[in-house]
């Protein structure tokens, strides 16, 4: 005969931590999210930051994209982007550009993820970036649709190269 | 009267029972159905198509437009990015095997001035000609006021058009 109360205990343990596993374990799909969630927390800006939090947050913004990446992206609010960069060099744009305005808005929609293989995904998105600067003449509003790669590295997803892609051909 | 409020009170205080509640589900289900897939609610953020659509408008973009037809000159179509999430609204001035230029503020196709009525004043625009490939169409704002380079258009597959506006 079966005792009831340590098959209920065993049952509870195995439900939590089945629960535990579902809510903390992501797939890469969702670990790429989150990558862009982050790039978006960080390069948002409001009028409150001051020149130690720009450093801070232009070395985290560098820290999402491999060394060296790629960028193929042209009017953005600190100049036309297009070719190989460091970390660093995304640092100093990074810089250059929160100094340039005041408050900077990103945000992204229609995320979608494919995975040619384990170590890479194909990234295809819309972002909309939204810059402004006290005095109203620098402003800038724009939208992009960007191809991005991603590329694991040790554990870690991270944006390999950036274009803009032609929705207009002129 | 009494009648009236009855039926006034049965509107705004219906009786929660199976059949309202299945008919709220239809409703709601409905609704989301035509208001996903049909007709997709969107606000104009933007001045690319002034006077013609402002800025802050409310709008529905029907994608039935061109399910059996695809779009043609003079059409203000929706154009999507990655996803409909966000759509560039722009109108249709040539379609594929055209020849579309800019001089000097003119809009020529295939050689001739093109009539735009809802253009009524004067800008600079010049750009040489350039041919529209097969399955794509080219489209520009009716705000021409702005600088060329300030301005996006030009031509895209037929397979980025979502629908038009509903009104």
């Amino acid at each position: 005969m079966v005792k009831a109360k340590p098959l209920i205990l065993i049952i509870a343990c195995l439900a939590a931590g089945l629960m535990g596993f579902f809510f903390f374990y992501q797939t890469d799909a969702e670990k790429i999210r989150s990558r862009l969630d982050e790039l978006v927390e960080r390069v948002s800006k409001d009028e409150s930051e001051n020149e130690l939090m720009a450093a801070g947050h232009a070395k985290n913004i560098a820290e999402i994209f491999t060394d060296p990446c790629v960028l193929k992206i042209p009017q953005t609010p600190y100049r036309d982007v297009s070719g190989e960069f460091s970390r660093q060099d995304i640092r100093a744009y990074a810089m250059s550009g929160r100094a340039r305005y005041e408050r900077i808005e990103l945000a992204i929609y229609d995320i979608s993820i494919d995975f040619p293989d384990e170590n890479t995904a194909s990234v295809r998105l819309t972002a909309r970036i939204n810059a402004g600067a006290q005095d109203s003449k620098r402003r800038f509003d724009e939208f992009y649709e960007l191809a991005c790669k991603f590329k694991k590295i040790e554990g870690d997803w991270l944006i390999n190269r950036v274009a803009a892609v032609e929705v207009l051909e002129r | 009267m009494s009648m009236l409020i009855d039926q006034l009170r049965a509107f705004f205080l219906p009786n929660l029972n199976k059949r309202f509640v299945i008919r709220a589900a239809l409703v709601a289900a409905l609704a989301f159905v035509v208001f996903h897939f049909f007709l997709i609610p969107f606000r104009i953020h933007g001045h690319s198509m002034a006077p013609t659509y402002s800025d802050g408008r409310v709008n529905f973009c029907n994608t039935l437009r061109y399910a059996f037809a695809s779009p043609d000159r003079y059409d203000i179509v929706a154009v999507r990015m990655a996803g409909r999430s966000v759509m560039l609204l722009k109108r249709v001035v040539a379609v594929a095997g055209e020849t579309v230029a800019f001089k000097s503020g003119e809009l020529h196709i295939n050689g001739r001035k093109l009539e735009e009525p809802y253009i009524n004043y004067t800008y600079d625009w010049t750009l040489s000609p350039r041919q529209v490939k097969p399955e794509h169409i080219y489209v520009v704002g009716d705000n021409r006021h702005v600088p060329m380079e300030q301005h996006h258009f030009g031509q895209t597959p037929i397979n980025r058009i979502v629908g038009a506006p509903l009104w």
